[in-house]
């Protein structure tokens, strides 16, 4: 599974600037619908999820990086939204350090093993370095893209 | 991800360096996206190391949870 198989390119937001995660999680999901990927009935329900899963334990992984995510019937295939928030939001990561890098998954709940898989993938990459800090440097979708795809060939 | 969230919590909780391994990936312990690496389902085998002066216990503990199938965890 490679990232340019489920980020959906014209959800990235390269410059995020808001004042809570609630906030950050509803711009992901409502660029997920401008890009046809979900449907706009199913966008409340799918924040809905994102933010009660939150509730459980946050997604903040550590090292300026989140992936909030929740599995709905609304999707046939795993899809994911990447946004960079500049200045930071505060996540209630584990680490308790801010986060600037945001991927957000939504997948089928029938298909457990891609949602495991997108993460595996994502959290793979993310242990660069390197990956990381071009991320962070990305001030374009178009940048950001071709930085996965260069993620996606083993190039950096 | 919410075990791997667990394991973090109780690995971060001794001094000893924790080490989870799966077939040749050997990660941080302490680290929710190194855990996350590992691609972990419920059922494969895990294999639990640790270094420094608590590590016995951290090994026995963390062994513990894993075994326990995280026994009274809530699935979302």
């Amino acid at each position: 599974m490679k990232l340019c198989d489920f980020v959906v390119s014209s959800s990235i937001i390269p410059d995020l600037r808001v004042g809570t995660k609630e906030d950050a999680i509803r711009a992901m999901v409502a660029g997920l619908r401008e890009a046809g990927s979900i449907n706009a009935a199913d966008e409340a329900g799918i924040v809905a999820a994102i933010l009660k899963r939150e509730e459980l334990g946050s997604t903040g992984i550590g090292r300026g990086v989140a992936v909030p995510h929740t599995k709905h019937p609304s999707v046939d295939k795993l899809v994911a939204a990447i946004a960079l928030a500049p200045e930071g939001v505060d996540f209630a990561s584990l680490d308790g350090e801010p986060v600037f890098i945001m991927f957000l998954l939504v997948s089928p709940p029938d298909r457990p093993g891609d949602h495991l898989r997108g993460l595996e993938n994502i959290s793979r990459h993310l242990r660069n370095d390197n990956f990381c800090k071009f991320l962070r440097q990305s001030r374009t979708a178009e940048a950001v893209w071709d930085l996965l795809k260069e993620a996606d060939n083993n190039e950096i | 991800m919410r075990p791997l969230e667990l394991i973090a919590r109780k690995a971060q909780s001794f001094r000893s360096q924790v080490f989870v391994t799966r077939g040749s990936n050997r990660v941080d312990a302490k680290s929710l996206l190194h855990l996350l690496t590992l691609g972990a389902e419920p059922g494969m085998e895990l294999e639990i190391d640790a270094t420094g002066e608590d590590a016995s216990q951290a090994v026995e503990q963390l062994t513990e949870l894993i075994g326990s199938e995280f026994e009274g965890f809530e699935r979302p």
